[in-house]
């Protein structure tokens, strides 16, 4: 049996196809259009699953979307109506795109896929729910989903076990956590659904001092339950966030070019922690009505990873499980997991323990690529030399573009489109920032340690659970080693750690053991493999362009090693065309 | 031949922006009568019957969840958009 999942027309397309039970392919459109958080119909990413499962749209026994678009369109009139006639640029800007697009979701899947079987619709937060706990290895579990807004809910608590989810309790729009989040991510002159993680990198820099005022904004109840003074927001009938009394109670909304200064750090601090506390309370409720020990979370701000790595000390849940796409995304494996375990009543027989589900390249393919752009490269006669000549290579301080089998599921790179740096070296954070990156200074990067290796270095919870495998946990790192790996050091002593296990990916993991004979630590510094404003890279052009476009030095593309010295009439300056 | 396709491109581009923009001048004015005629009797219907569609204001309230049961449903719920 096939099923195709569908998540579309809000931010983060995406496409997942699961046969007999098993997600066997999933991406993200923006993967292949290299336009990020693509919206749009996930066309390729949909041929892409169709392809590398040697099936055609015929052979798909259903497709699921990720939502309800008609009680979705039904809440956004109720937010016209209720707040006319304020409402009308809203109602503008976004009736067309519902009269062309979501309202018309099913004829647009037929047409354009030439689909004649049946599309089942799953409510957002369902798909959430799903996309976590059906993935997860837990028998019985409860689940928290959290995000901006589905249908109504933007909050809801639920419990599962087997193959049955019932969401028990929900919080409805317009009070959203999530949206909390944005706003304040607008007003901290980032970008809306794209840097709400820049607020959380940039929180440990200050001090909570703004709590007691955004403790007037969100009022939250013993049990978790909350609910937002919605005379500071006015994205409920505006197309931006905050209002005037939001301006004038926490300040002027920031620049994207003004300098973040100690007060912005004071409002990410503040955010952050009322945040932490809205969770921890609500998850503390959801332990008292469910009882379980297992939790499973899932929606946008279960990418909170600094929230994460607190959980399991500040709640009474002893395992937590979030899948890698936490976020809208990874609402089309949550659909077609529901349909094939809970709608259709089979057996659960999948675990997600890795987010390698995207597209690979064989390396006929890879040197056919090489070969026909005349690009110079030498090739690894086994996996031992290139493990030791790119540990080596990394010791060395150069900066590696890792390109290896499947591409990761979720926004985070996990080990296949990655970039690779010494992590010992003090200066590797500047040095990535001029050479690739071009962050904002306050921004860490990640750290990534073996699995066996991990408690040596960093606080962690034991055992350390899976959500940490896909970069979703941030633990302290021992006050005794900071010194050891000061580049992944945030400003806070903490580090946004991935752990990999040999089994899950024997190269990347042999690099890491490699370099710790060389460095005596076996922790690298694990970022994106991408050009700024750009998705994660996913063919081997896109990795050869951005190589060439930035300042990373060698290329590890399958069992070729591209150097772009050797290169040098394919530089291009890539920073003339970012765009955050 | 040459300057007959360019002038014949360029008229047709042009004439695509145009049709474009009256396009765009069509939809916002429909756009606009929809907005206030529809939505704005709504509005007027609902002041009228005193009718909350979304909670704004904060309830005094010992807890604000909505306690739900969404779980299973008959197969045949799934294939409906709502």
């Amino acid at each position: 049996m096939h099923i195709l999942g569908i998540s579309c027309f809000y931010h983060d397309s995406s496409a997942a196809l699961l046969q007999d039970g098993k997600i066997i392919a999933a991406a993200e459109e923006e993967r292949f259009t290299r336009k990020k958080h693509d919206t749009r119909f996930p066309i390729n990413a949909i041929k892409w699953c169709l392809e590398d499962a040697g099936i055609t749209i015929e052979e798909i026994d259903y497709i699921g979307f990720y939502e309800k678009p008609l009680l979705k369109f039904e809440r956004l009139m109720a937010q016209h109506v209720q707040m006319f006639p304020r409402s009308i640029s809203m109602f503008l800007h976004s009736m067309p795109s519902w009269i062309n697009e979501k309202l018309r979701v099913q004829s647009i899947i037929k047409k354009k896929l030439k689909y004649k079987g049946d599309i089942l619709f799953v409510k957002h937060h369902l798909a959430h729910a799903a996309s976590s706990y059906l993935a997860s290895e837990f028998k019985e579990a409860a689940i928290l989903t959290v995000d901006g807004v589905g249908e109504w809910e933007t909050t809801t608590l639920g419990s599962a076990k087997d193959k049955e989810i019932t969401l028990l309790k929900t919080i409805d729009f317009p009070h959203s956590l999530g949206l909390l989040y944005s706003t304040a991510t607008a007003h901290l002159g980032f970008s809306v659904n794209n840097s709400e993680y820049k607020v959380m990198g940039l929180a440990p820099y200050g001090k909570p001092v703004y709590y007691d005022k955004f403790k007037k904004i969100i009022d939250v109840k013993e049990d978790g339950s909350y609910a937002l003074d919605m005379s500071y927001f006015v994205y409920h009938y505006k197309m931006i966030m905050p209002s005037q009394k939001y301006l004038e109670e926490l300040g002027p909304t920031r620049t994207a070019d003004e300098q973040v200064t100690e007060h912005h750090k004071n409002l990410a601090a503040s955010l952050q922690k009322i945040t932490e506390d809205v969770l921890f309370k609500m998850l503390k409720h959801l332990h008292k009505i469910t009882k379980s020990k297992n939790l499973c979370m899932a929606g946008g701000v279960a990418l909170n990873s600094v929230a994460n790595g607190k959980i399991l000390k500040n709640t009474p849940f002893k395992n937590i499980y979030i899948q890698p796409a936490a976020g809208d995304g990874g609402t089309s494996i949550g659909v077609a997991l529901y349909i094939y375990n809970t709608i259709l009543g089979n057996e659960r027989n999948y675990v997600l323990r890795d987010a390698y589900l995207g597209p690979r390249f064989e390396s006929e393919e890879i040197q056919k690529f090489l070969d026909e752009n005349k690009i110079k490269y030498e090739k690894f006669s086994n996996d031992a030399e290139l493990v030791e000549k790119t540990a080596k290579l990394i010791y060395e301080n150069n900066v590696i573009g890792w390109f290896q089998g499947r591409m990761e599921w979720g926004p985070r790179a996990l080990g296949s489109r990655s970039i690779l740096s010494n992590a010992c070296n003090p200066k590797m954070q500047d040095v990535l920032n001029l050479k690739v990156k071009h962050r904002e200074k306050f921004r860490p990067f990640a750290p990534v340690v073996c699995v066996e290796d991990a408690d040596k270095y960093f606080e962690c919870d034991k055992p350390i659970p899976l959500p940490t495998d896909f970069m979703l946990m941030v633990y302290p790192i021992k006050k005794e080693k900071r010194k050891l790996i000061p580049a992944v050091t945030h400003v806070d002593g903490s580090g946004r750690l991935q752990t990999i296990r040999k089994e899950q990916n024997h190269l990347y993991w042999g690099v890491i053991k490699e370099f710790g004979k060389f460095s005596g630590v076996p922790i690298l510094i694990n970022t994106s493999f991408n050009i700024r404003g750009e998705p994660i890279v996913c063919t081997p052009f896109d990795a050869y362009k951005c190589m060439m476009g930035t300042g990373i030095d060698y290329l590890i593309i399958d069992t070729f090693l591209v150097k772009r010295a050797d290169n040098l009439s394919d530089v291009w300056d890539s920073e003339k065309y970012a765009k955050d | 031949m040459e300057k007959t396709k360019l002038f014949l491109d360029g008229f047709a581009k042009g004439f695509g922006t145009i049709g474009k923009t009256v396009a765009e001048i069509i939809n916002f004015v429909l756009l606009c009568i929809i907005y206030f005629v529809g939505i704005g009797l709504a509005y007027l219907f609902t002041k009228i019957s005193g009718t909350t569609l979304i909670y704004l204001d904060k309830k005094n309230t010992k807890s604000y969840y909505k306690t739900q049961k969404i779980g299973k449903e008959n197969i045949e719920e799934y294939y409906k958009q709502y």
